[in-house]
């Protein structure tokens, strides 16, 4: 009678162990890529999707913004980031998700000065080499004019001692008319991660 | 006394196989405000107080109150889910988790809006944050 009791002891501690065992072996596998789990106080793929989402839901719902956009699709350049952080931030990834969302609204039209020398590229090709029918080649000058400006800054605050690291950061965005030179919106989206030891 | 031992260790069981598991919340919500809350046996403890819907722009927007049923800090994370007319995902897979720190029965508005003009249903999916 005691043995078996020993034996079910066994196997429910050898049971525990492989639990305790599959929940703590490392292992490579595809994660969400939505995740929130902040694994560093760095700012990480979720403080870009954040940010990317409340800056574009406050523009989208910005009364200026509603009425320039309801019968038309203004056309809009995004500035690159300032990064005043001190970390390496590949904050053409924020501006390329913001970019993405609000091209996907419906609401807005986009330049991309980025890929210039491409175009140039392309345009003259179209032009010199001979293999193009000039009737429907592009011609140089041709293309539309963004009307306003996205411009936005990212700063982080860092405060730590012996038990935690506090990271604030801040995103600004601004969309500014080049007509006139008047900000139409802005907003901020704000982050705080700590770290505690 | 080994009886109780025992139960001790299928429990501590239990609490190891939920520790790896994350059980999602849903609220089915339309644009008339109306919502179902689908539990699924989640462990995430909330009330939904009010929603509000409307269209801005012709986009969807969604205000959500809930209250922590907690009395201690409580921390979640969410999202939101967009469906169009005939009930298809719109820009499936976009939208990202979004942590919130509730404090102790804290009442908080959360807020989404749909991705373009085609979504005219949504979901809420609520869960508890890893490190809760």
């Amino acid at each position: 009678m005691i043995s078996k009791r020993i034996v079910f002891l066994g196997l429910t501690l050898c049971g525990l162990a492989v639990l305790v065992t599959a929940c703590s072996s490392p292992k490579v596998r595809y994660g969400d890529p939505t995740s929130a789990k902040p694994v560093s106080t760095d700012f990480g793929s979720n403080d870009l999707q954040q940010t990317a989402n409340s800056m574009v839901n406050s523009m989208l719902t910005f009364p200026p913004i509603v009425d320039i956009t309801r019968d038309r699709r203004p056309i809009i350049e995004v500035a690159k980031v300032n990064n005043k952080t001190m970390q390496h931030i590949d904050t053409q990834s924020i501006t390329d998700s913001i970019r993405t969302k609000l091209m996907r609204s419906g609401k807005f039209r986009f330049t991309d000065r980025s890929s210039d020398a491409q175009t140039i590229e392309e345009i003259r090709a179209q032009q010199e080499k001979g293999l193009n029918d000039q009737n429907s080649a592009v011609q140089f000058g041709q293309q539309y004019s963004a009307e306003y400006l996205l411009v936005s800054n990212l700063t982080e605050i860092k405060q730590k001692n012996d038990d935690v690291v506090d990271v604030y950061y801040k995103f600004t965005m601004s969309l500014k008319n080049l007509r006139t030179g008047i900000l139409e919106w802005s907003d901020e989206q704000e982050i705080r991660k700590t770290k505690e030891y | 006394m080994k009886k109780l031992l025992y139960y001790g260790l299928a429990l501590a069981s239990l609490i190891l196989i939920q520790g790896c598991s994350t059980a999602v919340m849903d609220i089915d919500g339309g644009a008339d405000g109306s919502t179902t809350v689908n539990f699924k046996n989640s462990p995430v403890d909330v009330k939904v107080l009010d929603t509000r819907t409307r269209f801005i722009n012709g986009l969807l927007q969604v205000n959500m109150e809930i209250e922590s049923g907690y009395s201690n800090p409580y921390r979640l994370e969410y999202k939101f889910s967009w469906y169009d007319s005939s009930g298809m995902e719109v820009d499936p897979a976009r939208t990202a988790w979004i942590p919130i720190y509730l404090n102790g029965r804290e009442t908080r508005t959360i807020q989404g809006l749909a991705p373009n003009p085609s979504a005219k249903t949504f979901k809420v999916k609520i869960r508890e944050a890893d490190d809760q």
